[in-house]
């Protein structure tokens, strides 16, 4: 087991992928949190106040403003890892080194957990680097003495690595790279905010914390209806549990429509 | 336990001193390949059907028939890459899949495969680190196949001979006591076919099991000591090249007096077949044994001016065997 855990990471560390993305995380996810520092900055100024970032809940928002789009860069992280094994016909090479399917599917779990945890920092970190001008210059405060706010961290970069293994659940769903992708995207970018702009309108609260979006939200404490957050959220620890199984789901699916069919 | 030589070149993980010489190949270290009452059927048409065969250890057992004969399935189910409809193919009673580390025990070379944008030398890498191997063992691999020079390349610019050298490479990182070749001289050149074939034949010398497929016999004729055939599934033959030879055996004889020559061989129970060629009256009897041949005709009192066996085309007799079944 610990074999295989091994050699998934060292597949996962010998290809360009991981570094890419990683810095596709740091650039897009600091240009993603420009936003929410901005938009206080703004206001604050508009509405004539002195502080924009003397409050919490504005430093939570920024500290994770890139998520809402390296939380899709993991989402393609985790369907690729799959999807390269189904493009480059290297599924019977990895079966033929580790026979036991289903102790490999853990493998590459363990592997892309761990992956997925090293993005959720970087979203964070590029995150909290971005608010560092914004507070020395605003003479605001990093509220970093404040549990809320560490808790805010944590599950930012534990939502992040949430969303890799739903990529990777979604991979084995689709069995087909471009299959997987236009499930993964066309379901975050099209469907979800789709039918969530659905269930905000009515005020269906449930089916909207159900989403993978929205069980994110809780997670991070967001409540902007600009993000599609309803403002009777779950809490944080319920919407963990939801998108544990928005991971759970497609990979249990797909596990068990393939993982016992012959390779080719 | 059995003394066994275990050198591929390389310091393998469990590598015993080798035997004394002469000893080598005494004590077969591995288990036999069995294939039993192997049935796989896809709908309504079966790719194999209640296939029986044995690859013994110390011998290369080559896996022939055409394409679409049911050999890749085979070898496929034997790896446990596909399941079986009915029967099995194991190591010696094990399954793939319940070796303890199969890749110490197996070597696999199936259809190449490999991320395009890993290099050779991570490729076997990964592998090395699946089986608990150091990364000490993948460079002499690479030196062993030929691909020092190109390990630091992506894989995805790799020829198909090239791939075939890495895919080889990765099969004996385990140092395994079988090896499955699946069509491996395809993309090799034939620089690379005999460094292949005097490889195979020191691996088998060693008390291991090698099974190697080929749509054709000519390609492993020099190689292998016993041959499976299958067509359309099913079993045509197993025997060893020594046997195959002896059935397919013939020799030219010329005389004086074809006449009682044919005489003379009939009453021994041979065919005997009488021919003309350029140089006139000529024999051809099933047989190879150029003793008893001589012998009888001697004892006839029939003056031999030219007594060889016949070179038999083994390619030939495949596809007869082929046109047979059909």
């Amino acid at each position: 087991m610990t074999g295989a855990l091994r050699a998934e990471l060292l597949k996962i560390t010998t290809t360009r992928l991981w570094w890419t993305m990683l810095v596709c995380v740091l650039v897009l996810g600091a240009a993603y949190a420009v936003l929410p520092a901005a938009i206080a900055l703004l206001s604050s100024e508009a509405a004539g106040t002195t502080e924009p970032f003397a409050d919490p809940g504005t430093l939570r928002s920024v500290y994770n403003g890139g998520n809402t789009l390296t939380r899709i860069l993991a989402l393609v992280v985790g369907i690729m890892s799959l999807g390269t094994v189904y493009r480059h016909r290297t599924l019977a090479g990895t079966y033929l080194a580790t026979p036991h399917r289903y102790r490999l599917l853990a493998a590459k779990s363990a592997a892309l957990l761990v992956l997925g945890l090293c993005y959720g920092v970087a979203s964070v970190l590029a995150g909290v680097l971005v608010a560092v001008p914004f507070v020395l210059t605003q003479h605001g405060s990093f509220f970093l003495d404040r549990g809320d706010v560490w808790r805010s961290l944590v599950l930012g970069v534990l939502a992040i690595a949430l969303w890799t293994l739903i990529g990777m659940g979604v991979g084995i769903l689709g069995r087909n790279i471009v299959l997987a992708m236009l499930l993964g995207i066309g379901f975050s970018y099209l469907v979800e905010p789709t039918l969530s702009v659905l269930f905000l309108f009515r005020g269906w609260d449930l089916p909207l914390n159900l989403m993978p979006s929205g069980a994110t939200n809780a997670m991070l404490g967001v409540t902007s209806p600009v993000l599609l957050a309803t403002s009777q959220p779950l809490t944080w620890w319920q919407g963990a549990l939801v998108l544990t199984g928005w991971c759970v789901l497609p990979a249990v699916a797909g596990a068990l429509l393939t993982i016992s069919r012959d390779v080719d | 336990m059995p003394s066994r030589t275990r050198d591929t070149g390389v310091p393998g993980p469990r590598r015993v001193e080798a035997a004394p010489a002469g000893a080598t190949g005494a004590a077969p270290a591995g288990l036999p390949i069995v294939v039993d009452g192997l049935t796989k059927t896809y709908g309504a048409t079966a790719a194999v059907q209640d296939l029986s065969f044995t690859a013994r250890p110390g011998r290369i057992t080559g896996f022939l028939g055409p394409n679409g004969a049911g050999k890749t399935t085979t070898l496929r189910i034997l790896v446990g890459l596909a399941r079986s409809t009915a029967g099995t193919a194991t190591f010696g009673g094990t399954a793939y899949a319940d070796l303890p580390q199969p890749q110490r025990r197996v070597g696999c070379v199936l259809e190449p495969s490999f991320h395009p944008g890993r290099t050779g030398r991570n490729h076997l890498r990964v592998l090395a680190a699946t089986t608990g191997l150091g990364d000490d063992r993948v460079d002499p691999l690479l030196a062993l196949v030929g691909l020092t020079e190109a390990a630091r390349r992506p894989a995805g610019g790799y020829s198909l001979g090239m791939r075939q050298r890495l895919a080889l490479a990765g099969a004996l990182l385990g140092d395994p006591d079988h090896l499955i070749l699946d069509e491996p001289a395809n993309g090799l050149d034939p620089e690379g076919i005999r460094w292949l074939r005097s490889f195979l034949r020191s691996f088998a010398a060693q008390g291991r099991t090698v099974l190697v497929s080929s749509h054709l016999l000519g390609e492993v004729q020099a190689t292998v000591d016993d041959i499976v055939v299958i067509n359309g599934g099913r079993l045509l033959r197993q025997t060893s090249m020594a046997g195959l030879d002896m059935d397919h055996a013939a020799s030219r004889v010329r005389v004086s007096d074809p006449a009682a020559a044919h005489a003379a061989l009939t009453a021994l129970g041979l065919t005997v077949h009488l021919l003309r060629d350029d140089q006139g009256d000529l024999l051809r009897v099933q047989s190879g044994d150029l003793t008893q041949i001589g012998t009888a005709l001697f004892r006839a009192g029939v003056p031999v001016l030219e007594l060889a066996r016949v070179h038999q085309d083994l390619e030939q007799q495949f596809f007869a065997m082929m046109e047979a079944d059909r």
